[in-house]
């Protein structure tokens, strides 16, 4: 059994470079195959341009201060969304799993929330709100009742032996938190605002586009688009993706940070 | 592990080319049962609609052709359906027309049909006596328009910068420049008018004529004549869409469906003022989803006069190029050359 | 400890009704009885960890060894330790030499900085039983703190439990299904029978626990006793 375990370690700690880059290659490899041969079916690049011609544009994109200052805003907004939904979603996650009457009121609200349609939070929004603000309330309205879930879950995962150990001992309120739930939801928490972060940016640009946010990275490509400039909309596809990848590493990073502050 | 590695991989590469296969695979019937030729002709739900009207009420085709119309959604699909040839005519927003051809030389500009349907309305008339005292009494208010880079945006622009009026996208009112916003569709704008958020609008027509109706605004602005003082007088104004017409039906063997199309686009604007009922019911049939309840007043206002790509060549030329002027690729990266017009 | 007139129902199922038992202080009562009964209940009634009605009456503190470790994955063993226990001593620190002194009585000296993770479940059950003993609390109340360890281990921590106690001596209540446990490591053995709750066999032990054998007269007499009400209840 030790054995075995030994050598299973063994192989992974080898083969660690072989799970950690061959394989994504391999992934990103077969979509960009799949986008070549589909660029090559399509045949024009109105429809579906080449992967290199949007690589072009992306590069292109890079050297223009319009880029930055969409890019920069859109992920000034997707940030304010997300922290302000995490925030009230840690309020109410907590308020939910501690005080039952709480949680009462604030499931359905909850419910409801998550069903109602994006579009007419988005159309309602749009008509009320400035083009800066609407995508901001519209990211909220859709991140926050997903973490909130995600939190309430985590918090009612949390060891009960535990709890139950903690309050027959008595142990102090600040000690509880600190050390026994802090601790038992942060994976739980880094793994939802992980997935959510990506959606807050998704949402985020199509929000921009609705509100005609100007100086956004969705109203550009919606520009990009009503002119059949389709490689530069992918140019900006790209930018997004990267900007996905990038909020999600900055959460892995935090993690990694907090995993050695506990 | 190496099997299991190749396993995913042949799944994963025969599921690619299967997708590819299935989108490559929906393929093109260019005639019908009894020999005939099918002719497509797509047009984009609103204004450039009504050019439409009277041929798709006639119901008439040419001899040995079979005509289908039908209203889509937006530029787009036009584009789209030109593409995979699914649309053997098509009136499109002159500047897209122009992408199409600078991207492909698939398409000719045939005539133009839409000689602007813009109008900026406005809770309040504007103060001073000409074009240029009432376009800076703008400064300090917000102008909305539809479609931030779109055609009327860039022309209001266009305008502004031609009576050096500092303008500005944003959220702020600011007495030094006109502030610009923007929604995403005319329908959006009419209870923002109505409700008072939104003082001044750029629409196009039907919408402005609903907005008159409904939110107690009124004309400030017919951004035809505007675009005719900067640009000087022009034969054809503003030519905001136009007839497009595939490559393959100009190669002189469709001789009797061209002129058969003239005729049906030239009697549509007389026609079509004195049936705005039968106007809205035929489109809607077609799958026209913004064009009901029409009246004579609003299709007058649509400017829908035909005019030939020859007449209409400086016009349009003038047109794309202050749209090239804001940003090349609103015309498709260069300036349509000389074979973009049908000579006839 | 006395317990008073003990009301507690789940919506119409009466689980006690004037329910009343006295345990005798520094001694050992062994609680038994079929799945169900209700021994759980009066378990967190008497740690606080469910409400009823009627009166319990205690006279200092009480910790409790749970069936289940209840350690914090994320802290060593001695951070477990203070996490539970610190804050009831002088300076909220456990004095260095008491620690010691339990550690090594559950022969846990040498794993003090492990993690749970690192450890097998007996040596996790250890650190709770440890744990229990640590907390300066009067009562240990203990929910088949011995469940789901092989005879080996159980025989262990038997002793460890009998060692601790003769440090550190307390009243306890266990909750067990173990006839065994009961009977080797109690001066009295309760079984309670159900709706609602009445004690249904009351059995004295008064010979000396950590040199008690099975094969004693004593054992045997109760063990067959015990046998007997079982038999009869059937």
């Amino acid at each position: 059994m030790r054995a075995e375990a030994e050598k299973l370690k063994k192989f992974f700690i080898k083969n660690a470079w072989m799970a950690n880059i061959v394989y994504p290659l391999i992934g990103v490899g077969v979509i960009l195959l799949i986008w070549v041969i589909g660029a090559a079916a399509v045949g024009m690049e109105m429809i579906l341009p080449t992967p290199s011609r949007a690589f072009e544009e992306f590069f292109k994109l890079l050297k223009e201060s319009e880029f930055w200052l969409a890019v920069g805003n859109t992920l000034a907004r997707t940030i304010l969304s997300f922290v302000l939904g995490f925030l009230a979603a840690a309020v109410t996650a907590t308020l939910s799993a501690f005080v039952k009457p709480a949680g009462r009121i604030i499931a359905p609200i909850i419910t409801v929330l998550r069903s109602v349609p994006t579009m007419s939070i988005i159309l309602i929004a749009v008509i009320a709100l400035r083009s800066t603000q609407a995508p901001v309330l519209v990211t909220f309205l859709i991140v926050y009742p997903l973490l909130h879930s995600s939190f309430e879950r985590a918090l009612e995962n949390v060891d009960p032996y535990a709890v139950n150990m903690s309050k027959v001992f008595g142990v102090p309120i600040y000690k509880r938190v600190f050390k026994l739930y802090i601790p038992a939801v942060l994976p739980d928490v880094f793994a939802a605002s992980k997935s959510n972060v990506s959606l807050a940016l998704k949402v985020m640009i199509a929000s921009e586009v609705l509100a005609q946010t100007f100086d956004s990275m969705g109203v550009n490509m919606q520009i990009s688009r009503i002119y059949l400039d389709t490689a530069q909309l992918m140019g900006w596809t790209l930018a997004a993706i990267i900007m996905s990848f990038a909020l999600e590493g900055a959460v892995s990073l935090l993690k990694r940070f907090t995993v050695r502050w506990k | 592990m190496k099997k299991k590695l190749l396993i995913t991989l042949f799944v994963l590469i025969m599921t690619a080319v299967l997708s590819v296969a299935v989108l490559a695979g929906c393929t093109d019937d260019d005639s019908d049962g009894n020999g005939a030729k099918v002719i497509n002709i797509v047009v984009p739900d609103g204004s450039p609609a009504i050019a439409l009207a009277k041929l798709i009420n006639d119901n008439s085709a040419p001899e040995g052709y079979t005509v289908n119309y039908s209203v889509v959604a937006g530029a787009t699909q036009i584009t789209t359906a030109i593409a995979n040839k699914t649309a053997d005519i098509a009136i499109a927003p002159t500047n897209i027309g122009a992408t199409i051809y600078n991207k492909t030389g698939a398409v000719k500009l045939y005539a133009t049909v839409v000689q602007g349907a813009l109008y900026m309305v406005g809770k309040e008339y504007l103060a001073g006596d000409t074009v240029q005292e009432k376009l800076a009494s703008l400064k300090g208010q917000t102008v909305f328009n539809i479609g931030q880079g779109g055609t009327p945006d860039l022309t209001f622009k266009y305008i502004l910068d031609h009576y050096g009026i500092a303008y500005q996208a944003t959220d702020v009112e600011d007495e030094s420049y006109v502030a610009l916003r923007y929604v995403t569709d005319g329908s959006e704008l009419l209870p923002m008018l109505k409700q008072g958020t939104a003082k001044y609008g750029i629409l196009g027509e039907p919408a402005v004529s609903r907005a008159n109706a409904n939110t107690g605004t009124s004309t400030v602005f017919d951004i035809q004549e505007l675009w005719k003082d900067v640009t000087g007088a022009q034969t054809a104004g503003f030519p905001q869409a136009s007839v497009f017409v595939t490559t393959e039906l100009l190669n002189g063997e469709h001789a009797a469906l061209l002129s058969w199309l003239s005729a049906g686009l030239k009697d549509n604007a007389a026609w079509a003022e004195s049936n705005p009922a039968t106007v809205s019911e035929v489109l809607a049939s077609k799958g026209s989803t913004s064009l009901n309840g029409l009246t004579s007043g609003m299709i007058e206002a649509c400017n829908l006069d035909y005019v030939s790509a020859v007449d209409a060549k400086q016009a349009v030329n003038t047109y794309l190029s202050a749209l090239y002027g804001f940003a090349a690729n609103t015309v498709g990266g260069k300036m349509p050359d000389d074979a973009f017009y049908y000579a006839g | 400890m006395i317990i008073k007139a003990l009301n507690k129902s789940y919506g119409d199922l009466k689980i006690f009704e004037d329910f009343s038992v006295e345990f005798e202080e520094m001694k050992t009562t062994a609680v038994m009885g079929a799945s169900g009964v209700g021994k759980s209940t009066l378990l967190n009634a008497i740690a606080g960890l469910t409400d009823y009605t009627g009166e319990i009456i205690k006279e200092g503190d009480i910790s409790v060894v749970f069936s289940e470790p209840a350690l914090l994955k994320n802290l060593s063993v001695v951070k477990n330790l203070e996490y539970a226990v610190s804050h009831a001593y002088p300076n909220k620190k456990i004095p260095e030499e008491k620690l010691n002194e339990v550690l090594e009585a559950v022969e846990l000296a040498d794993r003090r900085d492990a993690l749970p993770y690192e450890l097998s479940t007996g040596m996790a059950q250890r650190v709770a039983l440890a744990r229990g003993f640590l907390y300066p609390s009067r009562y240990i109340v203990m929910d088949e703190a011995f469940r789901g360890l092989d005879t080996a281990l159980k025989f262990r921590l038997k002793r460890y439990f009998l060692n601790l106690l003769s440090m550190n001596p307390r009243t306890v209540i266990m909750i067990t299904h173990d006839l065994d446990e009961a009977l080797s490591l109690s001066d009295r053995v309760m079984v309670l029978s159900s709706r609602p709750v009445r004690i249904a066999l009351d059995i004295s032990l008064s010979s000396d626990k950590s040199t008690r054998l099975p094969s004693d007269p004593e054992y045997m007499n109760a063990a067959s006793e015990y046998m007997r009400f079982i038999e009869a209840s059937i």
